[in-house]
């Protein structure tokens, strides 16, 4: 029951002594309300010594309405609940909710709004449980929800009203607005309830899914990611005298990180936007070799003293083992190979972790971050509309700043050295490479055996074939693999025709392969033939180009520089121009040894025929002419 | 009709343990481990962190004889349902399901306990919070195991017999007394030597507390 001022007096007379009231403290009053808190305190105290309204008016220049209503807000309210006093005398201070108590404004007698909207959620049935309803809907992201906005949810408020038979002739349709500005308060402070309702609920889930105790240790977590960079740059291709600017679209760079020691262990630049398990494998492998520390070439480019990567330590680093490698649940991740590698090579756990937790793996995407920090960013990544404000400029657009190949790989390079040779807070002034040799020669590491990544290189592949004799067409016995009959001097033997064996192959460089008896023992090398032998190329590759050639009904007699040729004058195609760029890498990354290396081989094969090929080509890729591609149609 | 509620049966009626497949969404979506493991000859999956806790306690258990993750798929109440581990401990097989603290639903519990039972097999559901208790032995069973899977073509015979003779003349020792730190190929045999004894319950430390390190004290169980 709602008590008067009067009433409240009679039940509790100690009240009637202003000195019995609560103090306020005033560091709770803005300054600039002190002033009118005195007064105010000064009015009722005079009240409660029984001055008469008129004169109190009159001294503190207030009407009695006024006085009346501070006595209400201070003494009146409910009897069961305790009476604000002091504390309803700050000015301008609401204390608890509203409540209306007149009956809602009509056309016939108008009496205010005040609390109206609150009123209807009250006693209108099921409004607010609806309403609740479609905030509920939005914030849970559903797909039968609209998206709402404050307009939209007043038109709910006002359906849900007419659904109830709310009367036409009452609140809110007396209005201009329709209440749409207590709706949208309403929307805001309800939506943020909800919302956070939801994230308390979320956040209770107490699921295990990392351990909570663990040993610190170098290779007992290593965590694998890749980022990808904006290589909106232009890329020179380097061809002895004159280079080729291509404008690439976006690659990834997939880099291997310790947990415990923070160290970047190894990178990968994969010239696609989507890393295969291959690019994920190579780099799991270059942490597993030992190098030496690169010199870097391209001007204004230094590298801290002392080893880069740990792989540059020494050689029984590197015969650490992976413990567990944790990894996001992309695709190219889940492949078998990966898990293969992991828990048969290196009997390591393999973890794929849940979706959408990428915090799981907060080391290698601090890296990543380090790493984009240092890319260039440039304009218009918010669209592509032609008056978008903060478009590239057509200078700019068309002298975009330039980069070769190499010194990419040697910015990345040293981004990644420095970031190991920096002291962070957390690492207690040591560097992620010092940290890293100290956990090696002080904590229970794993080794696994010397000549270990030798023998089980990840990207060593082994596959079933059969060995075939088109006796009819008077051909050589020979190996069919990957589209291409490979042929070779061992394979001249009537034991073998028919017979399946095993074929050991680089992923990336399928020009030849040591052909294995089932039994494992070696039979002899066969080779691609002449027009697959001119460049290294990986399986990968020779997919492309027969499945390009197929879809475009092309024959190409020099496939692999007639393919490179076409990707890069694929109009205004930066994926095509990256293509370009993966192919030239391929291509041109084994001049230096690869290339002799085989040369040398096959001066002691008798496949005289690819000797020559090779000896006749030059490492320069040939100009490009429309003869090069020969159109079946 | 409550026979329709409670009935169980394995797939193709055989109830032969093999691995079954995780099929790609599955791997994608739960937090997922693969490692491999001594008392089961396949590449072991899990589907949670407590999955692979209990196969390296399983491991570490010198009853347990062998174990199968998601061993059956069985046809509950016609829903497909794959148990998380099979295992046979000192002559006894059990089928056991590792939970959250969400309850195991009881239809399916009776559906699977008559079904098994016939068989000769104990179906047993575990909570994920009792395996999270021994964490630190779990995680030092599995540096054990992968210590001995990188190690499997190591003869070590002579290296276990020298052990247990100076394990019988000093009371304990500790594992850095063992192991040449500064030169640890040197030592490897003897270091390989003491995680296939702890594998074989010949010698003992403290796995319960505290992580392997060369401070761990060795004893001799025997």
């Amino acid at each position: 029951m709602y008590l008067s001022p009067k009433d409240r007096l009679l039940l509790n007379p100690s009240l009637r002594d202003f000195s019995n009231w609560p103090d306020v403290p005033m560091d709770l009053i803005p300054k600039d309300k002190r002033k009118k808190f005195d007064r105010n305190k000064r009015i009722v105290s005079a009240v409660l010594g029984g001055k008469k309204y008129r004169v109190i008016a009159k001294s503190y220049g207030v009407s009695k309405g006024r006085i009346s209503t501070l006595l209400h807000k201070a003494l009146g309210g409910n009897e069961e609940a305790s009476p604000l006093l002091t504390y309803a005398l700050i000015p301008y201070k609401r204390h608890g909710v509203s409540k209306r108590r007149k009956p809602l404004s009509s056309l016939t007698k108008v009496s205010g709004s005040k609390a109206a909207f609150l009123y209807l959620l009250d006693h209108v049935e099921d409004l607010r449980k609806k309403l609740d309803e479609v905030i509920k809907k939005d914030i849970e992201d559903d797909p039968s929800a609209p998206n709402l906005t404050p307009q939209l949810f007043h038109g709910f408020f006002l359906l849900f009203l007419e659904e109830a038979g709310h009367p036409k002739n009452s609140y809110p349709y007396t209005e201009d607005s329709q209440a749409y500005e207590s709706a949208r308060l309403y929307y805001h402070k309800r939506r943020k309830a909800l919302e956070l309702k939801r994230i308390e609920k979320k956040s209770a889930i107490s699921r295990i899914t990392e351990p909570k105790q663990k040993p610190f240790c170098f290779g007992r977590e290593l965590q694998l990611d890749e980022h990808t960079w904006n290589g909106e740059s232009c890329i020179y291709l380097d061809f002895d005298d004159h280079y080729i600017p291509i404008r690439l679209s976006r690659f990834s760079v997939v880099v291997l990180s310790d947990v415990d020691t923070t160290v970047a262990l190894s990178f990968f630049i994969a010239l696609t936007v989507h890393p295969s398990q291959f690019d994920i494998l190579q780099t799991l492998e270059s942490a597993t070799l030992f190098t030496s520390v690169a010199e870097l070439q391209t001007p204004g480019l230094h590298l801290p003293p002392g080893p880069a990567f740990p792989n540059n330590i020494n050689e029984e680093i590197v015969r650490v083992a992976i413990e567990s490698l944790s990894l996001d649940n992309a695709l190219a991740h889940c492949a078998d190979t990966i898990e293969e590698y992991v828990c048969d090579t290196h009997y390591g756990t393999l973890r794929l972790g849940l979706p959408g937790v990428p915090l799981a793996r907060r080391v290698v995407e601090g890296i990543n971050r380090h790493l984009s920090r240092a890319a260039r960013t440039h304009k218009s990544t918010t669209g592509n509309n032609v008056t978008d404000p903060i478009k590239e400029s057509n200078k700019n657009r068309k002298r975009p700043p330039y980069v070769t190949l190499f010194n990419l790989e040697e910015i990345a390079y040293a981004i990644l050295a420095r970031h190991n040779h920096h002291q962070p807070k957390n690492l207690f002034g040591s560097t992620p490479l010092q940290l890293c040799e100290h956990s090696f020669q002080n904590h229970l590491n794993r080794l696994l055996p010397r000549d270990h990544f030798k023998r089980r290189s990840p990207l060593i592949l082994r596959k079933q074939v059969t060995v075939k004799w088109l006796r009819d067409e008077r051909r050589f016995p020979h190996i069919h693999f990957y589209h291409c009959k490979y042929q070779g001097e061992g394979l001249n033997k009537e034991e073998l025709i028919n017979k399946e064996v095993i074929v050991e192959y680089d992923y990336r460089d399928i020009r030849k392969l040591d052909v294995h008896t089932l039994a494992n023992q070696y039979i002899c090398t066969v080779y691609a033939p002449q027009s697959w032998q001119r460049f290294a190329h990986g399986v990968k590759t020779r997919q492309y180009i027969y499945k390009y050639t197929r879809k475009y009904n092309m024959t190409l007699t020099n496939p692999l520089v007639e393919f490179f040729w076409i990707q890069l004058n694929r109009p205004k195609s930066a994926k095509g121009a990256l293509e370009a760029v993966r192919l030239y890498r391929e291509y041109t990354k084994d001049i230096e040894q690869g290339i002799p290396a085989l040369q040398t081989a096959l001066d002691n094969s008798p496949v005289q025929s690819i000797n020559k090929s090779i000896k006749k080509s030059s490492f320069n890729i040939p100009d490009w002419s429309t003869e090069i591609v020969h159109d079946k149609n | 009709m409550s026979q329709l509620t409670t009935s169980a049966r394995a797939e193709g009626g055989v109830l032969q343990p093999r691995q079954q497949q995780t099929p790609l969404s599955l791997k994608r979506s739960t937090n997922y481990f693969a490692q491999r493991m001594i008392k089961c000859s396949e590449r072991c999956r899990f589907h949670s962190l407590a999955e692979l806790y209990y196969a390296a306690l399983l491991e570490g258990n010198p009853l347990v004889e062998y174990f199968c993750p998601q061993p059956f798929l069985f046809y509950v109440n016609g829903e497909r349902y794959i148990p998380d581990v099979y295992v046979v401990k000192n002559g006894r097989r059990l089928v056991i399901e590792i939970r959250s603290k969400k309850r195991f639903s009881e239809h399916k519990r009776t559906a699977l306990d008559s079904y098994l039972s016939l068989r000769n097999i104990q179906f047993d559901v575990i909570s994920n919070d009792s395996i999270y208790e021994q964490e630190i032995t779990a995680q030092n069973w599995l540096t054990i195991l992968r210590h001995m899977l990188s190690g499997q073509d190591i003869d070590t015979d002579g290296a276990e017999t020298e052990l247990i003779e100076a394990l019988q003349l000093a009371p304990s020792m500790a594992f850095g007394d063992i192991v040449d730190v500064g030169h640890r190929q040197a030592t490897e045999r003897n270091e390989l030597a003491v995680y296939r004894l702890f594998y074989q319950g010949i010698v003992e430390t403290n796995l319960e507390t505290s992580f392997l390190s060369y401070d761990s004290e060795l004893v001799l169980c025997i």
